[in-house]
């Protein structure tokens, strides 16, 4: 009983130590020293990813499998980027078309002041460090913070589509909250038929809810953010949907989305320090 | 604190690297639980809570969570485990695979309570199915680290506990 009591007491002062820490990390107190821990362990992380990856790949690579294996990779990467092409000339076709008729609404309606979102700066590339410790989270480490300009709330993608954003960054390394998150929440536009949706994360994959009954989606449509409320910018691919569910008695549609990325394998990504929104004028001819 | 604390290191790195990549149903095992429960049972419940406390930081630092999330959740899993050792005079071999089943809901339900009160959005739906694929990973981690544990707790001398083989 004296030995449990003990112990109770040991837990209550580290308990204590805790609220202190969490009260610091509240008040942004903490920086220097995560700046300080993460310092530390990042090289080692670096290097035993990398190493893993290599194994990885080595286990991977016995006899002939290599050979097959580059061969899909490189036939793979084809795909992917003929496929990133098509979706982007369909989505600039689209917005031209857009402009188009923004532009006719404007002119029959000029009291309406209009602005049109481009993303027009992009940042330089940085390493995955690593992937997430818990099975509460879905994130991942970068090797880019506050030194490159990587600050919370900025967008991450790689060439085949959104990431996620940053949550937290520090001097070189940043916290990436992936879109798979149970918290994580986009505004989202399906490329072909324009419906519109909220594409939530499931921690196994994506699912878009919130589509209005009567809109028209397809399996293999492709879902694109909307940029609406600022959080990441316009036209950046989230996933192609996979399936549909319709209800004669649900108002809104649910499609499951399957992303463009697989994240497990995520080695260097891309922040979108800046997207400036242009206005009519320099749109306009 | 001894030098056999490095392992916490070793493990944090181990799980953000490797462990991490390890998925099923959309979970991984927890390494650091695994090796805090074990020692907490092998040792006395002050070590246990010694080893939670910096286990705890190494997790938060590593994580997106909350700082302090992990911390308070390791604490109130070592002190409870170590309850579970104080309790117990003979225990068998399979009493940590057996104190994982209550140890790993208990740390997860724990982080849980702490992101929501640190205003993480978390989603309490699903939660059997969320947490069941956790534990069973985490109790299937303990069988082969528990023994590699002992051995260690015998090097590291003075042992709490008598554990039959």
């Amino acid at each position: 009983m004296i030995r449990v009591r003990s112990h109770f007491i040991i837990l209550l002062a580290m308990l204590f130590f805790a609220l202190l820490l969490i009260v610091l990390d509240q008040g942004a107190r903490m920086e220097r020293p995560q700046d300080f821990g993460q310092r530390l362990v990042m090289p080692a992380e670096f290097g035993l990813s990398t190493l893993t990856r290599t194994i990885g790949g080595l286990f991977t690579s016995i006899g002939d499998i290599g050979r097959l294996r580059d061969e899909n990779e490189a036939l793979r990467q084809q795909l992917d980027s003929l496929a990133l092409v098509h979706v982007q000339l369909t989505e600039l076709q689209t917005e031209n078309e857009r402009l188009r008729d923004l532009l006719g609404f404007q002119e029959g309606h000029p009291n309406y002041t209009l602005e049109v979102a481009e993303i027009i700066s992009q940042g330089s590339p940085a390493a995955v460090v690593g992937q997430e410790v818990s099975n509460l989270v879905q994130s991942v480490r970068i090797n880019q913070g506050k030194e490159s300009g990587v600050e919370p709330g900025m967008s991450v993608i790689t060439a085949y589509g959104l990431v996620g954003r940053v949550l937290e960054s520090g001097q070189g390394w940043a916290k990436v909250l992936l879109i798979t998150d149970d918290t994580s929440r986009i505004t989202a536009v399906v490329q072909q038929g324009r419906a519109g949706g909220v594409v939530e994360g499931t921690r196994q994959g994506l699912v878009m809810r919130y589509i209005p009954h009567e809109e028209r989606v397809e399996p293999n449509d492709v879902v694109l953010t909307a940029g609406l409320g600022g959080q990441f910018p316009k036209g950046l691919v989230i996933g192609v949907v996979e399936s549909v569910e319709r209800s004669d008695i649900n108002p809104w549609q649910e499609a499951v989305i399957r992303p463009t990325i697989d994240f497990s394998q995520l080695e260097y990504v891309f922040v979108i320090r800046s997207f400036t929104q242009v206005s009519e004028e320099e749109v306009a001819p | 604190m001894t030098p056999w604390m490095g392992l916490l290191v070793v493990a944090v790195l181990l799980q953000s690297t490797v462990l991490s990549r390890v998925t099923v149903g959309g979970v991984h095992p927890n390494l650091m639980l695994a090796i805090i429960v074990s020692w907490s049972l092998l040792r006395s419940g002050r070590e246990g809570l010694l080893w939670a406390f910096f286990g705890g930081l190494l997790l938060d630092l590593l994580s997106s969570a909350p700082l302090g999330t992990f911390l308070v959740a390791l604490l109130v899993t070592a002190f409870v485990t170590g309850l579970i050792e104080v309790a117990l005079f003979r225990p068998s071999l399979w009493l940590p695979v057996g104190v994982m089943f209550l140890a790993s809901p208990l740390f997860h339900l724990v982080a849980m309570v702490m992101m929501e009160s640190l205003g993480w959005d978390v989603t309490w739906t699903n939660l059997t199915s969320r947490l069941l694929p956790a534990t069973i990973l985490d109790a299937l981690l303990i069988l082969p680290l528990f023994p590699l544990l002992r051995r260690v707790s015998d090097m590291a001398g003075e042992k709490a506990i008598e554990w039959s083989r």
